[in-house]
């Protein structure tokens, strides 16, 4: 039916017109096939709801996003998931009945032994909901109580990349659309004048070498490039290209565009390349961009306790604490879904320097974070996610020390949190097993993740879909379901 | 009475069905041979006869039924003697029909016996399915949604009372009282059954109420029966709550604990609040006039709205009211509007979420609120103080205000509090950070040697009111030395340190760096070894020389900057024109150091000048002993003999390994060469 709607509406008035050459006859059929075309059936949602699909289906807890992807995997057992177990049987191989022959990486399937190792930093509870904490999360473990934590994450895929291209689009392969695509596929954009996708990414200072990050995380797969991540960059020029070049004036840019416009509908007309109004749209976007960019990422404004509560970092451009605070800027100018990535999370070796390191980073400008968007009410409409692509080890990759040692990757338990928008406060949700190794109670996969996100957009994830090469796709695939216990 | 016979009155809804039948099926046949004559009469005759049987038979199974005590009197009455007219008419119709005597009177008979028989139907179904049973369904009472945004509620009369409605009163009512209890009042539920109460106060194991339904199913006493819908889990948790509570019919109870939460959420699931569609037309002239809408989903027309400009003006404001039904939440921050837009506010019955924040309200236009359902407001950067808070903390709905602009002093915020269930929102409070240190100041400088002069800048970044202090000595900066203003000028070699100072912030850690007044430029140069890829070992290609003669110094770890080195495996000969003539005391070598990585400095320079008799002669050299630390960055001074000669030659014999050296040991001896790492000359 849509795609009926859709070829009814390529053929126009204009069209019509010129192709026919009627003269007051043909504006008055022109008009008349216009309405036959969609006027008619027009409802309220179809012209509110931006979103291609009219969404939400059901009314919505959530209306942004803030994803902090910490990429690289890292470590719950440092973080979060409090084992005394694996201190108290340091050094000891892991049972065989516990790891129960999983497949393991090559980093660590030719090691002799397992030594279990505990945390070497200590952990505490915290708040009215008696959250752990390590003391590498001092600033987190004061907003415990607005945090929902998932201790029982699993995933499929055992290496970065497929792991964070299925956290991103539900595929390990590489090609469906991302999270963020989806969003604005179904829900549409919240403003005019910024995408509704917004990619920052930094660097984990301990360990600046890790895994690259593809532009095809926050691609747009097989939907119209319209709904594509954009990603801005720290330093002056925030959008590639963006500027208008030395000696061409905003009225320049203008009739350019307008000229460019005109061409690209004559090429429309002639082929009705759907593409072709998406790049028309897109140049009038980065034209808007052309003022409201500057204006969102210069912090300047931002003022001193602010500045302060996220941290000293937050002054220098592209580290993770200054797109903390971009991060609530755009969200403040009605951009949907915002995604920081924070690479470095992969300690291999060497971990407790790094991850040290790593937590420094974010802990306090994450925790900010949470505190800013709750003390503006944005809190209530948005939803933070905080999280990697999987999980480590409960034992150690190479030599364990006293006060060194690794961990590989581990897909089968991981520890994320939540907090805002429609999520329970001071929850913990999942258990792992006395190693870690193990869930033992209410896993939560990637997919199941996924559909409680979009639960909370008010997006039902088995109705949002898209049609291609003769399938419906999802984002969640054929699976899924919504973890309704961590819903408020 | 026999029990055989009191079980017979059980047959009584069954077998009324068969008198209704075949009566009105007779009927027809009677008035179809009324008018066409083409039935025979027999059949009409034998369908009066049964009906006027069963009819006999029915009455005294209803009857029987009556007798058994199970239905009061009083609530029967009218089906009992309707039923008894119904079957003697229906006999006195046989007889009128046996002897034909007037066909007309006859169906009137007929017509009136046929009332008459749907009349004591209906009383008969009041008293099994209840009175309410015919009435249209209601539509779904609101409140059933509210029921989980309410801090407290009756349960009693909002909980209780629909599930015994539901469950217990089918079957335990005014007309039905199975064990003589009946359940649809409270007093009735006081009074209890022939065997007395059915609860008591906070005990669950002795009152039937709550023992009866857990009783396994095929026990004698479960309740309620097999066959009947049972109470859910649910149902049992929230009873037993109820009786474990005091069984209080009025109080009300605090919607606090979880578990309680949770089993309502189940029973009582929330359903979506919707509206009547608004006009498209309104809508398109809200759009039109700046508002950015959106429909809460897709089974409500609920609508969000957001002011897009600037003013909003009265036209606006009208505009809006157009949708007063339907608008859930309003974004108005950051806009301007008059007193009008406050006056037509309390016309919003739907609006829950309101973002006046940088609005111009103030505290008297809080009044216009309170005729609203509204539960969130935004108040931050607006004028309104504690004064207006304490007005609004009385608000029946309101659960959350955001006065982000006031900083929470703890006296009034307890006033507040105490006051209301309103959670508040103030400016954060500042413990949630220890102080922080400033970010040094970054140098943006692209040289580090001039000849006059050179400007130096530091790039501002994001804090107000961060105040850079610096020196040219090398001495530690303080909040007393020289302040940076847009730029600094340099007119000798100096050693810049320059810190960042703020009040409430720790200073910052100190950015430094040296910069050189050489004498002259060069001119001119030539190499005559070749430099090479440090990575690759292939032999420069392009100009790279010029990198030793760029005014621009790299930093120590030259592989973040080794674009600004030259590296060399070999010694290093080159000779270079100086572009003036002019006496020059010393020449310096900027060099980098890493043994680990095979770079290693300067051993011996040597220094010509050509002279007059157009021959290089020796006019300073020196040798460096080697340095013990291993990465290093350092300036190597050879003193020289100048005569304003303009033709210079430097030969320059870097350090081997050491003997310790592990890329000695490497057997393949592919890599035992060293590196020599220069980024500037210098001409002093």
């Amino acid at each position: 039916m849509d795609e009926i709607h859709k070829y009814f509406s390529n053929i126009n008035r204009r069209h019509f017109l010129k192709n026919l050459g009627f003269g007051i006859g043909g504006i008055a059929m022109g008009s008349l096939f216009n309405q036959l075309g969609s006027g008619n059936s027009q409802t309220l949602h179809d012209i509110l709801n931006r979103g291609e699909l009219k969404l939400p289906h059901f009314a919505a807890k959530a209306k942004k996003i803030i994803y902090l992807f910490q990429s690289g995997g890292p470590s719950q057992f440092e973080l979060f998931d409090y084992k005394p177990k694996l201190i108290q049987f340091k050094g000891q191989d892991i049972p065989e009945s516990v790891h129960g022959g999983q497949r393991l990486t090559g980093f660590t399937s030719s090691q002799k032994n397992l030594p279990l190792a505990g945390s070497v930093f200590n952990f505490k509870q915290y708040g009215e909901s008696r959250a752990w904490v390590s003391e590498l999360m001092p600033y987190l473990s004061k907003v415990v109580d607005d945090l929902c934590f998932i201790k029982s994450m699993h995933t499929e895929a055992i290496n970065h990349d497929p792991a964070i291209t299925f956290f991103q689009t539900g595929s390990q392969q590489a090609g469906r659309p991302s999270f963020g695509s989806w969003m604005s596929y179904g829900l549409g954009s919240l403003n005019d004048n910024l995408p509704s996708f917004i990619v920052l990414l930094s660097r984990g200072k301990s360990n600046p070498n890790a895994q690259p990050l593809y532009s095809r995380l926050w691609g747009n797969g097989f939907l119209s490039s319209l709904h594509q991540g954009v990603r801005f960059r720290s330093g002056k020029e925030p959008v590639l290209y963006l500027k208008n070049p030395d000696g061409v004036s905003r009225l320049d840019r203008r009739k350019m565009l307008d000229h460019l416009a005109e061409l690209n509908h004559n090429q429309h007309e002639m082929f009705g390349d759907p593409e072709i109004m998406n790049r028309i749209e897109q140049h009038e976007m980065a034209y808007r961009m052309q003022t409201s960019v500057p204006e969102v990422m210069n912090i300047s404004d931002e003022p001193d306790h602010i500045l302060k509560m996220y941290g000293s970092d937050s002054l220098i451009p592209g580290t993770f604490a200054s797109n903390c605070i971009l991060a609530r800027r755009l969200i403040e100018k009605d951009v949907r879904f915002v995604q920081l990535y924070h690479t470095g999370w992969d300690q291999h070796g060497n971990l407790p320097k790094q991850i040290k390191g790593q937590a420094k980073d974010v802990d306090q400008a994450s925790a900010a974070l949470i505190k800013d968007l709750k003390q503006r009410g944005l809190l209530d409409e948005t939803l933070v996610v905080w999280g990697g692509e999987f999980g480590r080890t409960s034992f150690s990759q190479g030599v364990l020390t006293d006060d060194n040692y690794g961990r590989d990757h581990h897909p089968r338990t991981f520890t994320m949190f939540m907090a805002g928008a429609g999520v329970k406060a001071g929850m913990t949700y999942g258990e792992t097993d006395d190693f870690g190794y193990n869930i033992v109670k209410d896993p939560v996969h990637v997919h199941d993740l996924q559909a409680t996100i979009l639960k909370l957009f008010g997006i039902d994830h088995e109705k949002m879909t898209y049609k291609y090469q003769g399938r419906r796709f999802r984002l969640t695939d054929v699976h899924g379901k919504v973890i309704n216990d961590i819903l408020s | 009475m026999n029990d055989l016979i009191s079980y017979l009155g059980r047959f009584h809804p069954v077998i009324l069905h068969l008198p209704i039948g075949s009566f009105i099926l007779t009927f027809l046949l009677a008035g179809l041979n009324f008018f066409k004559k083409n039935y025979s009469e027999k059949s009409i005759e034998l369908g009066l006869g049964f009906s006027f049987f069963s009819a006999v038979i029915t009455s005294i199974l209803g009857f029987i039924l009556f007798k058994t005590g199970e239905y009061q009197y009083d609530s029967i009455k009218i089906h009992l003697i309707l039923g008894i007219v119904s079957t003697l008419m229906i006999g006195l119709i046989w007889m009128v029909y046996i002897q034909k005597k007037s066909p007309n009177f006859f169906m009137v008979l007929f017509f009136l016996a046929v009332v008459l028989l749907s009349l004591t139907g209906h009383f008969g179904g009041i008293i099994t399915h209840g009175e309410q049973y015919l009435q249209f369904p209601k539509k779904e009472n609101e409140e059933a949604f509210n029921l989980l945004d309410k801090d407290s509620l009756k349960l009693y009369d909002e909980v209780i009372v629909e599930i015994l409605d539901k469950k217990c009163v089918p079957c335990h009512n005014s007309t039905k009282q199975k064990g003589g209890l009946a359940m649809h009042t409270r007093d009735a539920i006081i009074k209890g059954g022939e065997n007395g109460a059915i609860f008591f106060k906070g005990d669950t194991e002795k009152s039937k109420l709550t023992k009866y339904p857990k009783l396994p199913t095929d026990h004698k006493m479960h309740m309620p029966p097999s066959g009947r819908p049972q109470l859910s889990n649910e149902e049992i948790y929230l009873i037993d709550y109820w009786v474990n509570n005091g069984a209080n019919f009025e109080n009300k109870i605090v919607m606090s604990e979880p578990e309680l939460i949770k089993n309502l959420k189940i029973l009582f699931p929330q359903k979506e609040l919707s509206a009547n569609p608004p006009k498209l037309k309104d809508i398109k002239n809200l759009i039109e006039k700046k508002f950015r809408l959106e429909v809460v989903s897709h089974a409500s027309n609920l609508i969000t709205a957001k002011f897009m400009g600037k003013l909003m003006d009265r036209s606006s404001v009208d505009a809006l009211l157009k949708i007063k039904d339907q608008l859930i939440e309003l974004n108005v921050s950051d806009v301007v509007f008059e007193k009008y837009f406050f006056e037509k506010l309390s016309k919003f019955s739907r609006l829950e979420k309101l973002k006046l924040q940088n609005s111009a309200v103030e505290n008297k236009d809080l009044e216009f609120l309170f005729g609203i359902p509204l539960k969130w407001i935004n108040l931050s950067g607006t004028k309104i103080n504690f004064e207006g808070l304490k007005l609004l903390s009385s608000h029946p709905k309101l659960k959350k205000i955001y006065a982000t602009h006031i900083a929470s002093k703890p006296m009034a915020k307890d006033e507040l509090l105490s006051s209301s269930k309103i959670e508040y929102f103030f400016r954060l409070d500042n413990d949630f950070t220890e102080m922080q240190e400033l970010q040094n100041p970054i140098l943006e400088v692209e040289k580090n040697l001039f000849l006059d002069s050179i400007n130096v800048r530091f790039s501002t970044i994001g804090i107000k009111g961060n105040k850079i202090h610096y020196t040219l000595d090398g001495s530690e900066p303080d909040s007393l030395s020289d302040l940076y203003n847009n730029k600094i000028t340099i007119y000798n070699s100096s050693k810049l340190k320059a810190k960042s100072f703020k009040n409430g912030w720790i200073e910052s850690q100190i950015t430094q760096s040296e910069f050189f007044k050489v004498k002259t430029k060069i001119a001119d140069f030539n190499f005559e070894t070749t430099s090479k890829d440090y990575f690759n070992g292939t032999e420069a290609k392009g100009n790279y020389y010029y990198r030793l003669f760029d005014f621009s110094i790299g930093n120590e770890n030259f592989f973040s900057d080794y674009k600004r080195y030259l590296p060399f495996d070999s010694k290093l000969i080159f000779s270079i024109d100086i572009a003036e003539k002019t006496e020059l005391k010393e020449i310096i070598l900027s060099c980098a150091n890493n043994i680990d990585r095979g770079v290693m400095h300067p051993k011996s320079v040597k220094i010509f000048a050509k002279g007059e008799n157009h021959k290089f002669e020796l006019i300073g050299s020196k040798t460096f002993p080697r340095e013990k630390s291993k990465i290093f960055k350092k300036l190597f001074v050879i003193p020289i003999n100048h005569k304003n000669q303009t033709n210079l030659k430097l030969e320059i014999e870097k350090y081997e390994f050491p003997k310790w050296h592990p890329r000695l040991n490497d057997a393949n001896k592919t890599n035992d060469k060293t590196w020599l790492f220069m980024d500037e000359l210098l001409l002093m």
